[in-house]
């Protein structure tokens, strides 16, 4: 399938099937990190990662793709292993282009919302399908305090804000963690 | 918290584009201006991005799931496709393919012989006047053809008209076309294997190498009913051989006859081996084939002792484990006088009393086997014990046999396998009787033994009152663990003893090595706590991947890097497995063959009634000799033959165009007159009738 169709995916909301058929480039990218000396595992995390911030570009207004899919996943894909590996030299980073900085920029961006998921990975089951029916499935809170059996609407609405307040609560004590 | 609930309802609603467009300005206006304000909306955002990772992650691995599934139906698909494929070429190939090839028989016939790559076919081929089956079974570097053609040929030679034989139908060789580029096995009916190295044949006259396809023609005579009727005879000028087997071969290419240019090497089945087999060829002469020596090819011991084998049986070894007392003498002098000091000792200082019998059989079998090291000690003492008690006592006898020389095989010591039967005879009744009766008896037989004053020895062990099993070496080739290190280690240089093996074997348990298939390529994960220890024996190679915290991922070698090892192991004889293995530097008739020596010979001679024109021989009993007979006015002259031995008398002759067949048991210790009985016989059933007397020859 040509890189157009894929796109065409992407923007008619078939992310699912589009994330399929970029899913053959994986060898590709599995060879990559093996060669740099990871493990499969690492190439799966890498190339996952990969994924998520093609596709989160994607969805930009003013994001072109400049090059073809694979030229494109596999210099994220370099990046963010070198990023694992902290293997950035200064010179490297004096020296990157303006399409490589806008990656770059994707992948600390991305760091960040790992960090954001790690924190919901924390909540409670409940606050975590309170949250994702709310923000993922855009659900009323009406809908919302039915399926989960909450008395009201308002009690559901209370209770989403209070999971979110612990998540960016959680959120904020890990990243500080992080980042010192 | 109502301010925070209003506030994130704000940005939810910017976030999705609900504002009108005023709202919005005021929104990203206070942006601006309230960093309290930013600071929340930035994390709002952070978290939403966190969420949505979860989304896209799901969808992600369903496509990976997805992947995956469709990997594995195209690799089956490709698979079966592949088969379809290669079936198909097969079919084509095999069609595309006719080789011409002719039998050097009389008649003329063009066959087609099928071949494909890498197959085994059986093929049905309709020639003019017969079928004949052909078995084509082609491998990387031989081709073994077996035909099976059931035409007969009359055989006739105006000169040699006289004896009844020359017209019998000549026994059909076995045709095969072989290519002479490539080094060829063939294996007879009978079991005759021919070894022919690539380019092996000359044109006679131009010593030009023959190219193409050859064919070679090979007859076997190992039958007595074959050889009789193809009027062979062991005799050499006027010396009486043995026979281990004759053959006839024969190569052409087209209709011209060719010789050899390199030797070939010939394996005749043997049931029953014997030393001293030489090599003869045949020359026709009126009387048959008289049997020459020939002395450019030599009989050689199947004796193929390949690098790396540690274990050598006892039976086999080319410088025997020896005691001092055993030094000086012949192979098989040391080997048995080893084996008397072994029974000796074990006679002397067995205590059956060590043993705790608990079954009434008087008669004891234990099978002891051991290794003498590289150093002349007994090691690896198994006794495969019956009863308590057994193992220990043969430890503690084989304890005492002094240090022997170590085994050596081709001059360098290794580990010689030895096993030793001992034989323990209980005397007395075999009714329920208490093991502390059985004990005394056994003290007293004992006694017996030490002073040695008694005629009758009612316990003693023994290493030759079992059946001697004739064993025969097989060598094969295989893969352990030893392969397998190699493999990783990317050398085939390297000594791997048990401590190696170990030590690997503890790091895969610790996975501290391990086993990855990478796109199904074999790889290993080396740790690096097994390549910091200097005593690991695994180093980083120049070709590794190295992750970061210093694990190894090495592409393993594949099998073909490391060549399997050569193990030999001991077989029971099976008949018909030994073989005589020896090169030949002719082609034509061949026989292995070894000179009797008697020391009373006799002069010999028959008298027959009634006996122009017969074909008059005998067969010996005792050894696969047959004598041909010259005819005289004083009756059938055989020459000298050696005395006293039964034989049969086998005479045939024509009449009427008909064959007769005379068969009868005589000595050779009496002259005889005989009348013999003739009766009429077919062709095939003459063939018949003599095949009776094979069993006994």
């Amino acid at each position: 399938m040509s890189d157009q169709k894929i796109m065409a995916l992407f923007k008619n909301g078939q992310r699912d099937k589009a994330f399929r058929q970029l899913y053959r480039l994986y060898p590709r990218i599995e060879k990559l990190v093996l060669s740099k000396g990871g493990s499969k595992n690492d190439a799966q995390d890498v190339f996952q990662e990969a994924l998520i911030i093609v596709s989160k570009n994607l969805e930009k207004s003013d994001f072109k793709l400049t090059s073809s899919f694979y030229t494109y996943i596999y210099a994220v894909s370099r990046f963010i292993w070198k990023d694992t590996q902290k293997q950035y030299t200064k010179q490297e980073l004096h020296s990157l282009q303006p399409e490589e900085v806008d990656t770059f920029h994707s992948i600390l961006k991305e760091k960040k919302y790992q960090c954001a998921e790690k924190a919901f990975l924390e909540l409670g089951e409940r606050c975590q399908e309170l949250l994702q029916l709310f923000y993922q499935r855009a659900l009323s809170f009406k809908v919302i305090a039915q399926m989960m059996q909450f008395k009201s609407e308002k009690i559901a609405k209370n209770q989403k804000y209070k999971c979110l307040q612990k998540a960016k609560d959680i959120f904020k004590t890990n990243y500080k963690t992080v980042q010192s | 918290m109502e301010k925070y609930i209003q506030d994130i309802e704000h940005i939810n609603e910017y976030i999705n584009n609900t504002l009108s467009k005023e709202e919005r300005q005021v929104f990203e206006k206070q942006l601006e201006n309230d960093a309290e304000f930013n600071s929340l909306y930035e994390e709002h955002l952070t978290f939403l991005g966190g969420v949505e990772r979860i989304e896209l992650k799901q969808e992600i691995q369903t496509a990976r799931k997805g992947y995956l599934r469709t990997k594995w139906i195209k690799y089956l698909v490709i698979g079966i496709g592949i088969i379809g494929l290669s079936i198909a070429i097969y079919s084509v190939v095999s069609k595309e393919d006719p080789v011409q090839t002719s039998t050097p028989t009389t008649t003329q016939r063009q066959h087609t012989i099928q071949k494909g790559k890498d197959a085994v076919s059986s093929i049905e081929i309709k020639s003019n006047d017969s079928i004949t089956h052909i078995k084509v079974a082609e491998t990387k570097d031989r081709i073994i053809i077996d035909q099976e053609n059931q035409d007969t040929v009359l055989y006739t030679n105006e000169a040699q008209i006289k004896n009844p034989l020359h017209t019998y139908p000549k026994k059909t060789p076995e045709v095969y076309m072989i290519n002479t580029q490539r080094d060829t096995v063939i294996i007879g009916k009978e079991g005759t294997k021919l070894t022919i190295k690539a380019n092996s044949f000359k044109h006679t006259g131009t010593d030009e190498i023959a190219t193409g396809i050859v064919t070679v023609a090979l007859s076997e005579f190992y039958q007595l009913s074959d050889i009789l009727l193809a009027n062979l005879s062991t005799k050499s000028n006027e010396q009486l051989l043995e026979t281990g087997g004759m053959l006839y071969v024969e190569a052409r290419s087209g209709e011209a006859l060719l010789a050899l240019d390199k030797d070939i090497t010939i394996e005749i089945p043997t049931e029953d081996k014997k030393d001293d087999m030489q090599l003869f060829t045949g020359q026709e002469t009126t009387q048959g084939i008289n049997w020459v020596l020939d002395n450019a090819s030599e009989v050689v011991e199947v004796d193929e002792l390949l690098e790396e084998i540690v274990n050598v049986p006892f039976a086999v070894i080319e410088e025997v484990p020896s005691f001092p007392e055993c030094q000086n003498l012949s192979k098989e002098d040391q080997m048995e006088c080893v084996r008397n000091v072994f029974q000796r000792i074990v006679n002397r200082s067995f205590n059956a009393d060590a043993i705790q019998r608990s079954t009434s059989d008087n008669n004891l079998r234990i099978f002891t086997s051991f290794t003498i090291d590289t150093n002349g000690d007994i090691t690896k003492i198994n006794s495969r014990p019956a009863f308590p008690g057994i193992q220990e006592e043969v430890e503690r006898v084989l304890g005492l046999v002094p240090r022997l020389s170590p085994g050596k095989q081709r001059g360098i010591a290794v580990n010689t396998l030895y096993s030793l039967p001992i034989f323990v005879k209980f005397e007395g009744s075999t009714t329920n009787r208490g093991r502390d009766v059985a004990n005394r008896d056994t003290v007293a037989t004992r006694r017996n033994i030490n002073t040695r004053n008694q005629d009758t020895i009612n316990f003693r062990t023994s290493t030759i009152q079992l059946p001697i099993i004739t064993n025969d070496t097989v060598f094969y080739g295989g893969r352990t663990v030893i392969e397998d290190i190699k493999e990783i280690l990317h050398t085939n240089d390297v000594k791997i003893d048990t401590a190696f093996v170990d030590r690997y074997e503890n790091y895969k348990k610790k996975r501290l090595i391990q086993e990855r298939r990478i796109k199904g390529e074999r790889y290993v994960f080396i740790r690096k706590a097994v390549l910091d220890d200097p005593n690991s024996g695994f180093t980083i190679l120049p070709t590794d991947s190295i992750t970061r915290g210093g694990n190894v991922i090495r592409k393993r070698w594949d099998e073909t890097q490391i060549p399997d090892r050569q193990f030999a192991r001991l077989v029971p004889r099976q008949p018909g497995a030994s073989n005589y293995l020896f090169t030949a530097s002719r082609l034509g008739w061949i026989n292995c063959d070894r000179f009797v020596r008697s020391n009373t010979t006799t002069k010999y001679k028959v008298k027959i009634k009634d006996s122009d024109g017969t074909d008059v021989k005998i067969v010996f009993k005792r050894i696969r000799s047959i004598l041909p007979s010259q005819f005289t006015t004083d009756g059938f002259d055989f020459g000298y033959v050696p005395k006293g031995e039964e034989v049969t008398l086998v005479a045939i002759k024509i009449v009427d165009n008909q064959y007769q067949l005379a068969i009868k048991d005589i000595n050779t210790d009496r002259i005889e007159d005989l009348d013999l009985e003739f009766k009429a016989y077919t062709v095939k059933a003459l063939q018949e009738k003599l095949k009776k007397l094979n069993d006994q020859f």
